[in-house]
């Protein structure tokens, strides 16, 4: 079975907020709510100043702190390791929203649909209510589609995330975590990547690729 | 909202939970402590259960409640709330529903005299739920590992005595001095001393914990809650009721110990609410922490 995950090559990422974007295009999401999104943000003091970016999303954590607390099980991990959110079974408690360490989850603020189509039919099984809680699903219909199409998600630009597709400098690399020779494994095992507050002990999916500690470490011994 | 509006920075207190959360917890914590000290004198020292308060526990659990669906977006969704029952928080609207039907069932079986052996069972079974009642939002903060003031086993033991006290207050303001065949008041300011001194041990430590912890203390003694808790919650509600039962019961003097319970309630709601907002996540991003780097140009 396969346990989708995602590496961030922070070498790489030009700030450019296109998956933002890509991702807000896919998931039709409302109004503030950004499924993925780029921190952007300035360190150190002058004379010596970094600006730096930081992509985050929905870690998809091994053991999630939001599905511990859920009461309804509207957020439930799939045998593929995402953690997804039943839309018709949230009750809006937001125990998820206050559990989740990254603050990736939003309260849906408005009527929104899941595809164009849906919203140009009016389809109501697919309107999306305001105060239901959302997040990424790592584009869970996308890696389906895929799949059942014979595409390996991770391999092929149509069972991939958007946010991997539109990223213009090919940061965002997604694959099965649990195949050892997928290049997700390869880049993980070769550029030691990093999970964000690993401290935590969640097992995030998302792994980084880190630039920074090195120039800080410099920095420090100049 | 923009994104720029997302961007989070450094140490962040949960938006989430606010004062209807708060007072959800203080009427179901307190409805579970009044039904224990109500039923205690019958259960354990063989006297007779104190009808008024267990009327009071009904009433405290279902405002509880109220409170709770009234929050609710979707209130045809409420049943699920019980789904999940690894969640603390199912467990917490389990207990609350057992508390109601067991409060109905003890007012019943002592209003009516009928099977007055089953109010024993009843009695019991209804202080396992009223633990649970009070127990399960601790239990929830506990695991909110981002939050790490929260973390662990404190909280639910801060609410447990915060609950007990509570609920002694209720019975005293619900006329059950006299009634009861131990002493009330004695046991109530132990249990204000044991609550106080919980409290303080806790700050202490959150205080030595992590950094994230040490801004929730910071925020409680002197920061935007100082008010609310060092006011509120150790002076109104915990040095004066203190000191007014200590002069009630020296002066045997029933409406300081009514006015100390009265103080007790207001400093009760004003600790979950200080408690909750107090909670400040661990920062996603700091100083060291990993980042697309690149040098600005000055």
């Amino acid at each position: 079975m396969s346990r989708w995950g995602m590496v961030i090559d922070l070498f790489r990422c030009i700030g450019c907020h296109a998956c933002t974007y890509a991702c807000k295009v896919e998931n039709r999401t409302g109004k503030g709510v950004f499924w993925t999104l780029v921190y952007d943000y300035e360190r150190g003091k002058y004379p010596i100043v970094m600006r730096s970016f930081l992509p985050i999303l929905c870690m998809h954590c091994k053991d999630a702190p939001c599905e511990r607390v859920c009461p309804s099980g509207a957020t439930y991990k799939r045998v593929d390791g995402i953690i997804a959110v039943d839309q018709n079974k949230c009750i809006s408690c937001k125990a998820c929203m206050v559990a989740c360490p990254y603050h990736v989850r939003f309260e849906n603020p408005e009527d929104t649909y899941l595809t164009m189509e849906d919203c140009q039919k009016q389809e109501h099984d697919s309107l999306r209510q305001p105060g239901i809680i959302e997040k990424c699903n790592f584009c869970k219909d996308r890696i389906e589609w895929g799949i059942t199409h014979g595409l390996m998600p991770g391999m092929e630009w149509d069972a991939n995330p958007a946010c991997v597709n539109a990223c213009p400098v090919n940061a965002r690399t997604f694959g099965n975590l649990d195949d050892p020779n997928s290049e997700i494994s390869k880049l993980i095992s070769s550029e030691k990547g990093d999970v964000l507050l690993g401290e935590l002990s969640t097992g995030p999916a998302v792994f980084y690729i880190s630039v920074s500690k090195p120039l800080l470490t410099r920095l420090r011994t100049k | 909202m923009g994104i720029r509006e997302n961007w989070k920075y450094g140490y962040t207190s949960q938006k989430e939970w606010g004062w209807p959360v708060a007072i959800e917890i203080f009427c179901g914590g307190t409805a579970g402590g009044t039904y224990i000290i109500s039923t205690l004198s019958y259960l354990v020292f063989g006297g007779r259960i104190f009808l008024t308060g267990v009327y009071a526990s009904l009433v405290l659990v279902l405002i509880s409640v109220f409170v709770l669906v009234a929050e609710s977006t979707f209130l045809w969704r409420l049943p699920r709330a019980f789904f999940n029952i690894k969640s603390p928080l199912a467990l917490g609207a389990i207990s609350l529903s057992l508390l109601i039907v067991f409060s109905i069932g003890t007012i019943g079986i002592l209003s009516t005299d009928l099977a007055p052996k089953a109010s024993y069972v009843l009695g019991w079974l209804g202080v396992g739920v009223s633990l649970l009642a009070i127990l399960y939002p601790g239990a929830l903060m506990g695991l909110m590992k981002a939050i790490p003031f929260w973390s662990g086993s404190g909280p639910s033991l801060l609410l447990l005595s915060a609950a007990l006290v509570s609920g002694c207050a209720v019975v005293t303001l619900a006329g059950g001095l006299g009634h009861l065949n131990f002493n009330l008041s004695r046991v109530t300011i132990g249990l204000l001393l044991i609550h106080g001194l919980s409290l303080l041990i806790y700050i202490r430590m959150g205080g030595k914990g992590s950094r994230a912890a040490q801004i929730s203390v910071q925020r409680l003694i002197k920061g935007n809650l100082f008010f609310i808790f060092m006011i509120g919650v150790i002076g109104v509600g915990w040095v004066v009721p203190a000191v007014l039962y200590l002069i009630g019961i020296l002066s045997s003097s029933t409406s300081m110990l009514h006015i100390g319970s009265g103080l007790i309630l207001i400093g009760g709601i004003l600790m979950r609410y200080s408690f909750i907002a107090s909670g400040v996540k661990i920062p996603i991003l700091s100083e060291d922490s990993i980042g697309a780097t690149y040098w600005l140009d000055h």
